[in-house]
């Protein structure tokens, strides 16, 4: 709609509604009776064997919403949208409004300054608290340590039913994101350097999470509003063309991105575990931090060590080291000549660190390389107490290493990695390496088929084409290739336990279009 | 312009249907369970205390058994940080003194003596076990999330309240059987009372109480 000949207003108003159903049935039957592997029946075992489960859940959110768009003299966009949503798990409505400004400052597409748009936006967004989590509930019940393996299940004892550990939280909320984002996107030289910038300032307040709850409550886990988090950081991304003629292109390319992901406040608990072993999150440090044993150390930050040198373990856990890395980078050209395409993109992340789990548990179990040596003691050299204890004799070969923990030299042998120095220790703090790399994650080189070549096979054009992928990485982390992930989608991040590795990969491609 | 009102209009019917309550009510799990079922938890769950874990830890570290693999190793020579209790924590405060808490609660309510007597001679087992592992622990202040910060009792005041909790329980459920499916034995209520009841009188020195409780549950014979 036309309002004046310079504004134009463009506007959108809705109601949405969603229902989701879900319904799984499964059985599981084991010892086939029948053995005949052509037919799978589930009742073709003893009644013991057969087993059943069903899962049933339904969702329902409403929303109506608004979206407007002012385009002002051609040059200046405003969007103005909101949004007013019910939803199953929350009591009251929730307005979420968002506005959007955008002001091209220069269109001239030619000269120094060839273009320049600067952005900027504000937007609250909102995430419903999954279904069932405000009521506790009763259930079939087990007693033992399921964590070492030996429990019981009352379903053999005339069957036990408890109250969840989980409390139920009546009083749970919407989690909200509230963010401000400014920005530019500027073209130079006659458009042939292209340039983008953004900030952005996140803050999630009242953050959903599974908290440890004190088990003297009566229930061991509840569901909380409770973390709020902010998140800030700038991208930034190039690309430069070089040079350009009828036969040759250069071009350069390259992004920057650097964040601080902070846990703000995280009232009420020390730490809420996030997965893979050590990856957690607690007050006032970055989002992705380790939490577990880690040396006690004195006033001017030294290790504590016993009388015999090695370190003391502190009684409470603490922060160990973070995965969030001070920046992460890639840079890249692509070259054209004549027939010819080489291109190439180098990539790093820095100042990340990483749990080494598996480099852990192989000092335990005596096969990681560093456990494959063996040493000349200088003096005698006190073995760890707390491991089988004892001496080695000045001048003595032994199987291990020498260690200094700042409190003299020591015998790192079985009875240290079988202990406290493996990964199955009360301590972490030596598995947490940098995890900093920088890679080339591509080169390829490719050229394209003459036509004294392709016509005679009748192909209209063609390629032959060889790629690298992650052949080449510098980075200190121990045995692997850092950039992987225990938990694959999950929230926690730097955990190593038995990953599968990367893949390095060489591709030839040979492409023919007929 | 007028389109537009129209349809705003439209839409604004729609401003404020709300959703059914209902779908809240989680259809896989129930919201209570029968007391017999409960009761049964509480039960069961001694096997957690008396036999699992803690029994395992508690004889490393009287040298009655040798932590030699894995985590073991390290329990073997007392490397334990504060987080390596907490499943002993859960076993005798959530899932042992919550529960017959649960039950007794319910107990009461369908005015259930014999019942409420079983949950407070095990609601007394659990205090007592878990004080004596710990020494001070929350007594008055458990199974309350308004406490998640719970003020910790002296052992002995712990110990009193679960000798309290016991003797009452025998009052009211003593000449029971405690033969159920959960637990084979030919002794009643009284006698497992008195037979805890002589363990934790005797934890407390109290030897001469300790004997008379002995005598009740015929553990001792002259």
């Amino acid at each position: 709609m036309t309002i004046t000949d310079d504004i134009n207003l463009n506007a959108i108003v809705g109601y949405v509604w969603e229902n989701r159903e879900y319904y799984r049935f499964s059985s599981s039957t084991v010892g086939f009776l029948n053995p005949d592997p052509s037919k799978q029946l589930v009742g073709n075992a003893e009644n013991p064997n057969i087993g059943a489960s069903e899962y049933k859940s339904q969702n329902q959110k409403n929303s109506t919403y608004f979206n407007t768009t002012f385009t002002i003299a051609e040059d200046l966009i405003i969007d103005l949208a909101g949004r007013l949503e019910n939803s199953t798990t929350v009591a009251d409505q929730v307005f979420y409004p968002s506005a959007q400004v955008g002001y091209i400052a220069n269109n001239s597409q030619s000269g120094t300054l060839s273009f320049l748009k600067l952005r900027a936006s504000y937007g609250e967004v909102g995430i419903s608290p999954s279904l069932y989590l405000n009521r506790s509930t009763f259930g079939p019940s087990t007693a033992g340590s399921e964590g070492w393996g030996d429990y019981i299940d009352g379903a053999n004892y005339g069957g036990t039913s408890r109250r969840s550990s989980v409390q139920g939280n009546p009083n749970l909320t919407v989690e909200k994101v509230t963010e401000y984002e400014f920005g530019a996107d500027a073209r130079f030289f006659d458009n042939s350097l292209t340039v983008g910038l953004t900030y952005y300032d996140r803050l999630t307040t009242d953050g959903i999470l599974s908290l440890e709850a004190p088990p003297s409550t009566g229930f061991t886990s509840l569901y909380d509003n409770v973390a709020e988090i902010s998140n800030k950081g700038i991208e930034f991304d190039f690309n430069y063309n070089l040079y350009n003629n009828a036969d040759t292109a250069i071009n350069i390319f390259g992004n920057y991105t650097a964040a601080e992901n902070v846990v703000e406040k995280l009232p009420g608990v020390s730490a809420v575990y996030m997965g893979g072993f050590v990856a957690s999150i607690v007050e006032g440090e970055d989002f992705n931090s380790f939490y577990g044993g880690y040396f006690e150390r004195d006033g001017s930050g030294n290790i504590v060590t016993d009388t015999d040198g090695f370190p003391v373990i502190a009684s409470e856990f603490g922060v160990t080291g973070s995965a969030q890395p001070d920046f992460r980078a890639g840079l890249g050209a692509s070259i054209t000549k004549g027939p010819w395409d080489f291109s190439f993109v180098f990539e790093t992340s820095q100042g990340n660190e990483m749990w080494a789990g598996t480099y852990g548990v192989l000092h335990y179990f005596g096969i990681h390389p560093n456990t494959a040596v063996e040493s000349v003691a200088p003096q005698d050299l006190p073995k760890y107490a707390g491991g089988f204890g004892g001496t080695v004799p000045a001048g003595t070969t032994f199987r291990g290493n020498i260690g200094d923990f700042g409190g003299g030299l020591v015998a790192l042998e079985e009875g240290w990695y079988r202990t406290d120095g493996g990964g199955f220790g009360s301590q972490d703090e030596l598995f947490i390496f940098d995890a900093s790399f920088i890679k080339l994650r591509e080169v390829s080189l490719s050229y394209d088929l003459p036509s004294s070549i392709l016509t005679p096979i009748g192909a209209k054009g063609g390629s032959f084409g060889i790629t690298g992928r992650n052949f080449l990485l510098q980075t200190d982390f121990p045995d692997i290739d850092p950039e992987i992930s225990l938990v694959g989608a999950g929230k926690a991040r730097g955990v190593e336990y038995f990953t599968n590795p990367n893949t390095e990969s060489f591709l030839f491609n040979l492409k023919l279009n007929f | 312009m007028k389109k537009f009102i129209t349809l705003l209009a439209i839409t604004s019917l729609f401003i404020g249907c709300e959703i059914d309550e209902d779908l809240n009510d989680n259809p896989n799990a129930f919201t209570d369970a029968p007391i017999g079922l409960i009761i049964n938890h509480a039960l069961l769950n001694v096997a957690a205390v008396a036999e699992a874990a803690p029994a395992r830890v508690a004889a490393m570290f009287t040298d009655q058994l040798t932590g030699f693999d894995r985590q073991y190793a390290t329990w073997n020579i007392y490397s334990v940080t504060s987080n390596s209790y907490g499943e002993f924590w859960s076993d005798g405060l959530s899932a042992g003194v919550s529960q017959a808490q649960v039950a007794k609660a319910k107990a009461v309510d369908a005015g259930n003596a014999q019942i409420q007597g079983i949950a407070e001679i095990l609601e007394g087992y659990y205090f007592a076990e878990t004080a004596l592992v710990f020494g001070d622990i929350p007594f008055s202040e458990v199974n309350n999330p308004d406490f998640p910060d719970p003020v910790y009792e002296s052992q002995a005041t712990v110990m009193n309240g679960a000798i309290a909790l016991i003797q009452s329980g025998i009052q009211k459920a003593g000449s029971v059987s405690a033969a159920n499916n959960v637990f084979s034995t030919s002794s009643t209520w009284s006698q497992i009372g008195n037979a805890l009841l002589a363990r934790y009188n005797l934890a407390m020195g109290n030897n001469s109480a300790a004997f008379v409780c002995c005598k009740s549950c015929k553990l001792y014979k002259h």
